[in-house]
């Protein structure tokens, strides 16, 4: 099936067995943008896409501001909306009309976190696909990726830094959701 | 930028392969390495950091005739592409004429494409570079697997100034070496 993004109106492909009987709350992979796929409550109240109000001109497009949810293709509970409440970002100002690409190198700097920390996650799991599944089967996901986990924690406080590190759940949604699909593992 | 040896007389050029870690970049600088003629390319050097290797090696194209009585020779390098090797990337792009952006297209390498998209343009500024006036193509690898995303959703999440992209699967030298040449011609052009 396609799903397109209210707001910046990319479409992606989702396979039907994946969307849940009622529904799922996705993030789109593009503008990070959350919304509901298939039935289900009704979707949640986002910036239409062409907001007449002008931005800052210096005003990136968000990359990724909600909080966590998943990529389009990836399932999740139906609950999901039940996101923790800690400290999600202010949500940016939209983004101007007919600006809906990245700008590159500035970008909001919770947008920036989140994607550094899910950048980060999905090297482990790419370099390390075995390993993954064998901590998933075992249930040592935490034991088996320690060292890696560590590595991969110093650089992104040495990115973003450390009030912001410990602040956000960015990095910690990132293990759950890339690391340990979904699981509530970290 | 190009260093001109006028004993030789050769303009020496850099390429450097960029994106995410897996992605692919070393295997195209393989492919490319083993088409060349042998007598026109230098040896294949590989930097092996603790995960992930930089290679390198330089070549000669023939086919590329004379650019005012000078020959043109270009050096092929890669970056590691794990977020943490910041240092060995920084350190590479230096002097750099042209990048080739090799983006992983697999749905699960999302972030990971832009983030090196993102730090690509970070450091390429420190520099004093500004990716949108030097030569720059993209390459959408691994376009054969399952789980590929289209092609217009990677380009609008790395490629917001639409510069010339190609669909590869590198491991089968498809969309190699339409990438080379398109870099390369960018390369010449801006040498003129």
């Amino acid at each position: 099936m396609n799903v397109t993004c209210p707001r910046c109106r990319t479409v992606f492909r989702v396979d039907p067995a994946k969307v849940p009987a009622g529904g799922v709350r996705a993030r789109c992979a593009i503008c990070g943008n959350p919304f509901q796929v298939g039935l289900a409550a009704p979707a949640p109240a986002m910036e239409p896409a062409t907001v007449a109000a002008p931005a800052p001109a210096a005003a990136p497009p968000p990359i990724v501001e909600a909080p966590p949810a998943l990529a389009p293709t990836a399932a999740r509970p139906a609950d999901a909306s039940a996101l923790p409440a800690a400290a999600p970002p202010p949500a940016p100002p939209p983004a101007p009309a007919g600006a809906a690409r990245p700008a590159f190198a500035q970008t909001d700097p919770d947008a920036r976190a989140r994607r550094l920390a899910r950048a980060l996650v999905s090297d482990l799991v790419t370099y390390q696909p075995d390993l993954q599944g064998r901590g998933l089967r075992e249930g040592r996901l935490k034991e088996l990726f320690w060292q890696e986990i560590k590595k991969s924690w110093q650089e992104y406080v040495r990115q973003v830094g450390l009030e912001k590190a410990q602040k956000t759940p960015y990095f910690r949604d990132a293990l759950n959701e890339i690391l340990a699909k979904g699981q509530k593992v970290f | 930028m190009s260093m001109i040896n006028y004993a030789s007389r050769e303009i020496n050029c850099k390429i450097v392969y960029y994106g995410p870690g897996l992605g692919g970049k070393t295997t195209n600088l393989e492919y490319i390495y083993n088409k060349v003629m042998p007598d026109t390319r230098g040896k294949l050097i590989s930097l092996a950091t603790e995960t992930e290797r930089t290679l390198f090696f330089d070549f000669l194209p023939v086919d590329l005739g004379m650019i005012r009585g000078f020959r043109v020779r270009f050096h092929l390098y890669t970056v590691p592409g794990q977020v943490y090797y910041n240092a060995s990337r920084k350190l590479i792009l230096k002097g750099v004429d042209g990048v080739v952006f090799v983006a992983d297209s697999q749905m699960e390498r999302m972030d990971a494409n832009v983030e090196s998209m993102h730090n690509l343009y970070e450091n390429l500024a420190e520099y004093g570079y500004d990716l949108r006036r030097i030569p720059f193509v993209v390459q959408y690898n691994k376009r054969d697997l399952p789980n590929a995303a289209p092609v217009e959703e990677l380009e609008g999440a790395l490629n917001p100034d639409r510069v010339s992209c190609y669909e590869a699967v590198a491991v089968r030298g498809i969309g190699v070496f339409d990438t080379l040449k398109a870099v390369s011609k960018l390369v010449i052009k801006a040498l003129g």
